[in-house]
């Protein structure tokens, strides 16, 4: 008798439990109506930037404003726990071949290259 | 009067039919659709094809270009790179739009592209003050192969093509799909979001059966065609979508900046996907190795 009062009151819980962690379509329907009207409040901003230069530069600005933080960010987080150096360490980057390389500077050239390039529509032309 | 009836049918068979093949083009748009692997090219001789060169046969046997037809819109990319001559290392690829116009002729309208191929559309475009470059093609579908020959029927090379297989069924991401909004996270957090300078910056990505390509044409924002940016980047690869906002993308090889060759499906990547319609989503990159894809949220709009 107890283990079926238990039972059905296990049930009623699981029951209950399934209901409340269905996933709920207006909750879904409203987040995406709100990014919907955000984005097009992003679009309404960015059609003030009249020329292509303005919208170029708020472009890159945006970016460099989020790398910005995350590497403020990343300078502030120290590890000073069991283990820690009171120094940071520089790395040896002599025996770093490929690093310590000069980048060669190379011109783009609208001539194609001499090598086996295979015939292409888009490059014969 | 057996005869008669029997010329009669005959004939109207033989009419129908040519009929069909010369004006519905409806089922030639379902029979390009899809991924091709460059296999070769034919040649022409007095317009009799004589011989098939093969790429694997040939001196650079490791070539490689793939093209896509889906919905009305064509991308490829090929592995050619020039170090010497170019500032970016890997090859080029291109993005435009296509019409058919016959069972045997189509032209495509290429707008935007990478690498080398890039920097030639956009100094093309602009000295020309026009979007594209039109390329009218006479080609050859079969049910295994396309060829595409440009410069007329009295061309002596096609570009010969075979079908890359579909690896999994029709998706909610399956489509064209053009960057609209990015968004910025630090530490997870988003921070700002702001719109894709379209006339700047392209980023075309084509999802169709688990195949994937994307282009990114940075010409227009980065300005100075001597500097490695200007090259953008492209990638080819396999994707999985659950429909339940899980998508996994294993690269394979890439163009302008994007130097990469990685067999098929040996490094993934992880994106979350939220969809805020049938033609909007958003793409998350998960922590992952790829560490310029991680917290990284790109919005797409599906091009019709």
């Amino acid at each position: 008798m107890v283990f079926k009062k238990f039972y059905c009151i296990n049930l009623v819980l699981l029951l209950a439990f399934l209901i409340c962690c269905k996933p709920n379509n207006k909750d879904n329907i409203e987040n995406n109506d709100k990014a919907l009207d955000a984005f097009s409040k992003i679009d309404k901003q960015s059609g003030e930037l009249f020329t292509k230069n303005d919208r170029i530069a708020a472009y890159k600005n945006s970016i460099e404003t989020s790398e910005n933080q995350t590497k403020s960010l990343n300078k502030k987080s120290t590890y000073n726990g069991y283990g820690s150096q009171n120094k940071s360490r520089k790395i040896n980057t002599k025996n770093n071949s490929a690093e310590t390389k000069k980048n060669k500077k190379t011109n783009y050239s609208f001539k194609k290259s001499g090598n086996t390039q295979t015939f292409s529509t888009y490059s014969t032309n | 009067m057996k005869n008669i009836i029997l010329f009669i049918i005959t004939s109207s068979l033989i009419l129908s039919c040519n009929n069909e093949q010369k004006n519905d083009t409806s089922s030639y748009k379902s029979d390009i659709s899809g991924f091709w692997d460059r296999k070769g090219t034919v040649e022409y001789v007095n317009g009799v094809a004589v011989d098939t060169l093969l790429i694997e046969n040939s001196d650079n046997s490791s070539y490689k270009q793939i093209k896509a037809y889906v919905d009305g819109n064509i991308i490829w990319m090929n592995n050619s790179a020039d170090t010497i001559n170019n500032p970016w290392n890997a090859g080029m690829g291109g993005y435009g739009k296509f019409k058919i116009h016959s069972y045997d002729s189509l032209t495509e309208f290429m707008a935007n592209g990478t690498g080398w191929y890039g920097a030639y559309l956009k100094n093309y475009k602009d000295s020309l003050n026009v979007s594209n470059e039109t390329y009218p093609m006479s080609v050859n579908l079969t049910q295994n192969s396309y060829s595409q020959k440009t410069g007329g029927p009295d061309s002596k090379r096609a570009e010969y093509y075979e079908p890359l297989e579909e690896l999994s069924p029709k998706t909610k991401i399956d489509g064209v799909w053009k960057r609209v909004y990015r968004i910025n996270y630090v530490n997870g957090i988003p921070t700002d979001t702001i719109s894709i300078p379209s006339d700047a910056l392209l980023d075309v990505k084509v999802m169709h059966r688990g195949r994937y390509m994307y282009q990114v044409d940075e010409t227009g924002i980065v300005g100075d065609p001597n500097k490695a940016a200007y090259g953008g980047y492209g990638g080819y690869g396999q994707f999985d979508y659950d429909d339940n906002g899980n998508l996994a993308e294993w690269p394979e090889w890439g163009s302008g900046n994007s130097l990469r060759s990685d067999p098929p499906r040996t490094n993934v990547i992880y994106h979350k996907v939220v969809f805020y319609s049938d033609d909007l989503f958003l793409q998350v990159g998960k922590d992952t190795l790829e560490v310029n894809q991680s917290n990284l949220g790109l919005v797409y709009k599906r091009i019709k």
